[in-house]
């Protein structure tokens, strides 16, 4: 099926999504160099919603989840798919209004559909963040994931910030009216399988059965001293980028059945710590710089603080 | 003039399981409210949708009712100096008041005599009064999770709007930064955008021209009505399901509906797994034919109305297939080897440290349903034990491992898996409901053999569970061992099998110690086991003293706890009970504190030669307690004794009682005389305790016990 005006590629669907939040004021960036397994990851997300600033952007991010991979075989489920993430800090008022027109401005005449907003409280037990929200169903496939984010790093979060992760492929799928991801048309000339099918076998190979566990177990040692040296040094960024390191190899050790129930329990709340002690080093960084992006903001009291 | 009040939150989509108890809430707080602030009223009633928490007061008084307000003020000796004039304290105290001194009056009280001021408050206009109030009950409102969007209150999701109207006047409400007005919204789709409100009358079909129906009863009926009308037109009905209709009816604000279809060979799946595809997430109804069978249809109910339903369907078919088509895929696989294949799977699934595998866990089930079985159904008990080695294979099923909707449909997916693999009706039955009850509100099994499965499943899980120190207090039940408790007590009093259930988890230690399970403390399941049985007595309307005093004695099994507590809050309405607790407590009395070695041990047989005893009464006494003894002893062996007639032969005991203590002196100095008394009442005492612990009930209903 093919709605009216719909994109007829992936690649146009990205670029209306980046043209209407261009128009809506949101910094556009890059994804991040690193293996995340969400946009939320990005610093551009978990740091830029701690603290007193004002924060909007919006980017695509690969998201790499090693356990998730079928070597291609589910048409759904893949181990790196792309999320469309957009931060709002603070949160407008009138932001499920935006968001909906986000969706007409992808092409889907809303009267002729139904979207709902489906409770969901969304956790992410490695970085110490939490929020209340919704999925956003359309004709019953949940196309969005939508937060107020309430806690980053175990910090209590004010302003608070709304995450709107759209899950691109789904969306792309559905303007396209196929059933597979593989199908999906990725530009004028390309499938998503000419692409991405080859890259996603291998990479099923590697994270089920060709990584190797004892040089994972090490690099996380290692990440993680490393981390903890850098923050001592007041490295805050680089320090974070060996937190998301370590993040990965965890999840690539759980990928490969490496990781017993209770060690995983433990991880899981190593990496929670480092996330604490970044969003606290972050939070510490940026006010003694004087909350540098408060002087741009409007409010009176957003300038005063910026004052100091 | 009374005047309608109309007060509407407008938030985001406040969560579906939310809504219902809010609305609760808000009208309590209103009535309290209003009371309180002296607002005459009419009916009080909610209305609401995902978007809007709604309250509407009919007929409210415009002005609060007068009332005379009554101050108490400085006491007279320090109110008036020696010449009889006002002191500063009792000037002070009229200012305040705002009368003058003179109209002070006078009020008497225990700690002495005390000035008083009566002032007459005039009332003031309810417009004045509610907004303040309105504000209060909106961040009262309750939620079991909330959250915060801008500034510091917190509601489930963000307020977005209030309209609060007292007739057409519009109040001024200020609730998490919004200020209230006549302004609300309509259906995000339907009309995007503000619209006024012009009087609380016209509430209901502003909204209703904006695409919302805003009373929850009016879209549930609207909402079978629609279930009906497709259904009819496939030939066939909505399979019933109220539950759904309540959340559906809180998930929309104009349901209609669509139907779509699947392929028939989905059909093939146990009706359990294609109602579970359709029903968890998706929240579609299924439809079945006359004679009961499923069509390859569903009913969707939308947010909405108009155009589109072509493209919905065409959307909520996909997620349906690809539901069924992951269902199927478990189910084709789940049966190669059958269910016995997946058995030895079991011993990889840990069921607790200590408790070993799941596998582990079914060999003991396999032996402790035999033996129920022998006590309880001996026809059962080859299926119940077949069944019993079956009954955890599900947990190997991809179909149950997947984590999907299908989770919960473990035992359910077992039983089909069963019936698939060839094994007789009567075993797949079982395991089918050996997870029953699940709830207060769930029926235990039907079957003999699924009532046996169930128990030990029960019995096993908690006796192993304390055994290894599991948790059970707090509100949480972490380990679901409080309902698995609340489920054996059921099962037995509703079959009328009697079982002691202390006997039957003492069994389980004998496992436990031959399988090298460390011991626990082995006091835990006597206590949690009371625990259960006193929350049933609970239920069946038994007062808490009399449960206490049944449960000290014999507590293991259920049905004879509920008989002797039923009997005794019978005789408790007697007037011979007061009698009866009287000469009790005597004789407790003085066996309490007689010299330890004096009383004989329990269970010592009453001296036989009645031509010892020095006094008549001792004599009447001992031949009194022999034959109640005796007459107790024949009830008791009976399958379920007559406790009332037992209880009046404890109350025939009473006139020997009262002799007894009139005649005969207990502690006398002669150590034979002595002891064979001390014997004697000890003996009426253990005739009592062969019922329950007399001394824990009080003396009359509703008096204290000391």
């Amino acid at each position: 099926m093919t709605a009216t005006g719909a994109p007829r590629t992936f690649q146009e669907t990205l670029l209306r999504l980046e043209q209407f939040w261009s128009d809506q004021g949101c910094a556009l960036l890059q994804p991040y160099s690193s293996e995340v397994g969400a946009g939320t990851f990005n610093p551009a997300t978990f740091f830029r919603v701690l603290g007193p600033e004002p924060w909007k952007a919006a980017y695509v991010e690969p998201s790499r989840r090693p356990k998730d991979g079928r070597y291609g075989e589910n048409p759904n489920r893949l181990q790196l798919f792309y999320q469309y993430q957009v931060v709002l800090k603070p949160a407008p008022e009138d932001v499920l209004d935006v968001y909906l027109d986000s969706l007409r401005h992808l092409g889907i005449d809303l009267a002729r559909h139904d979207v709902r907003f489906v409770e969901d409280d969304w956790e992410s037990p490695t970085l110490g963040a939490w929020g209340l929200g919704w999925e956003v169903w359309l004709d019953n496939q949940e196309i969005t994931q939508f937060t107020y984010f309430q806690q980053a790093g175990g910090y209590d979060l004010e302003p608070i910030t709304a995450e709107i992760t759209y899950g691109i492929e789904r969306i792309a799928c559905y303007l396209q009216g196929v059933d597979r991801i593989m199908d999906l048309q990725w530009s004028r000339d390309h499938t998503w399988a000419d692409l991405f099918l080859q890259a996603e076998i291998e990479w099923c190979g590697f994270n089920f059965e060709h990584s190797d566990p004892a040089l994972l177990f090490d690099l996380f040692e290692k990440f993680e001293r490393e981390a903890y040296r850098l923050f001592k040094a007041g490295m805050v960024l680089p320090g974070y980028d060996y937190v998301v390191k370590c993040s990965h190899v965890f999840n690539l050790l759980d990928a490969r059945g490496a990781i017993g129930v209770t060690e995983r329990v433990a991880s899981i709340a190593r990496v929670r710590k480092m996330a604490r002690a970044a969003a606290g080093a972050y939070l510490k960084q940026r006010e003694e710089l004087g909350w540098p992006l408060l002087k741009g903001a409007t409010t009176p009291e957003a300038a005063s603080l910026a004052r100091g | 003039m009374a005047e309608t009040l109309l007060l509407e939150i407008g938030c985001e989509e406040i969560p579906a399981g939310f809504i219902a108890p809010a609305l609760l809430e808000l009208e309590a707080l209103a009535r309290d409210g209003l009371a309180n602030a002296r607002l005459a009223h009419g009916a009080v009633r909610t209305l609401g949708t995902p978007r809007r928490l709604t309250l509407i007061v009919e007929s409210l008084a415009d002005r609060q009712e007068d009332r005379v307000k009554e101050m108490t003020g400085p006491a007279v000796r320090v109110a008036f100096d020696a010449q009889g004039q006002p002191t500063q304290a009792a000037k002070g105290f009229a200012k305040s008041a705002g009368i003058p001194v003179e109209s002070l009056e006078r009020v008497t009280t225990p700690k002495g005599e005390y000035l008083l001021a009566r002032v007459n408050e005039t009332g003031a206009p309810a417009a004045e009064v509610l907004p303040a109030r309105l504000a209060s009950w909106i961040a009262s409102l309750h939620f079991p999770k909330t959250m915060h969007w801008s500034g510091p209150g917190r509601f489930a999701r963000p307020v977005r709007w209030i309209v609060a109207l007292l007739g057409e006047r519009a109040l001024p409400v200020e609730a998490f930064g919004v200020v209230s007005g006549r302004r609300t919204r309509g259906h995000r789709v339907l009309a995007p955008g503000w619209l006024d409100v012009p009087s609380p009358a016209a509430y209901a079909t502003s909204l209703e021209g904006a695409g919302v129906i805003v009373d929850p009863e009016a879209r549930r009926t609207r909402i079978r009505e629609e279930l009906a009308k497709s259904a009819a037109r496939l030939q066939g009905r909505a399979v019933e399901d109220e539950e759904l209709v309540d959340e559906v009816a809180n998930l929309v604000e104009w349901p209609e509906a669509v139907v779509g279809s699947f392929e028939a060979r989905y059909l093939e799946l146990p009706r359990p797994v294609i109602v579970a595809s359709m029903r968890a997430h998706q929240r579609y109804f299924a439809v079945e034919r006359p004679d009961g069978a499923l069509l390859p249809n569903f009913v969707m109910i939308r947010s909405g109305r108009g155009p589109g339903a072509e493209e919905i369907r065409r959307g909520t078919e996909i997620v349906l297939r690809a539901r069924l088509e992951d269902a199927r895929f478990y189910w084709v696989n789940d049966l190669k080897g059958g269910l016995e294949g997946k058995l030895p799977v079991l011993k990889g699934i840990v069921v607790h440290e200590r408790l070993g595998t799941v596998h582990d866990r079914t060999e003991r089930l396999v032996v402790l349903v035999e033996d129920l079985a022998r006590k309880l159904a001996p026809k059962s008990l080859a299926a119940a034990a077949r069944a019993a080695r079956l009954c955890k294979a599900d947990l190997a099923s991809e179909m149950v491992r997947s984590g999907k909707e299908f989770a919960s449909l473990q035992g359910i997916i077992g039983g089909e898996y069963a019936a698939a693999s060839g094994e007789p009706a009567d075993v797949a039955e079982a395991i089918r409901e050996h997870y029953r009850p699940e709830g207060p509100s769930d029926p235990i099994p039907k079957t003999p053999e699924g009532k046996l499965v169930a128990l030990a499943d029960k019995i096993e899980a908690t006796a192993g569970g304390l055994r290894a120190g599991l948790e059970v207090s707090g509100s949480q039940d972490p380990f679901g061992l409080r309902r698995a408790g609340n489920g054996i007590v059921r099962i037995l009093v509703e079959s009328g099998w009697r079982l002691d259930v202390l006997d039957a988890a003492h069994f389980m230690d004998g496992i436990y110690d031959k399988a090298g399970i460390p011991p626990g403390d082995p006091d835990r399941f006597a206590e949690f086991w009371k625990q259960r049985v006193a929350s049933a007595l609970e239920v069946y309307g038994i007062s808490s003293e009399t449960t206490g005093a049944v449960l000290a004695v014999r507590p293991g099994d259920p049905i004879d706890v509920l008989a002797r507590a039923r009997a005794i809050e019978e005789i408790r309405k007697s007037p011979d009970f007061e009698g009866l607790m009287i000469g009790y407590r005597r004789t407790a009395n003085i066996l309490r504190s007689a010299p330890p070695g004096d009383v004989p041990a329990p269970g010592q047989p009453l001296a036989e030669r009645a031509e010892a005893f020095g006094e008549r009464a001792e004599a009447d006494l001992h031949l009194e307690t022999k034959m109640a003894r005796q007459a107790v002893e024949t009830y008791l062996k009976g399958a379920l004794p007559d406790y009332v007639a037992v209880l009046r032969h404890l109350l025939g005991l009473r006139p020997s009682i009262d002799r007894f203590f009139d005649a005969v002196m207990v502690m006398v100095d002669d150590p034979v005389a002595r002891k064979r008394r001390l014997g004697l009442l000890e003996a009426v005492r253990q005739t009592f305790l062969r019922i329950a612990d007399f001394s824990l009930l009080p003396s009359a209903p509703g008096q204290k016990s000391n």
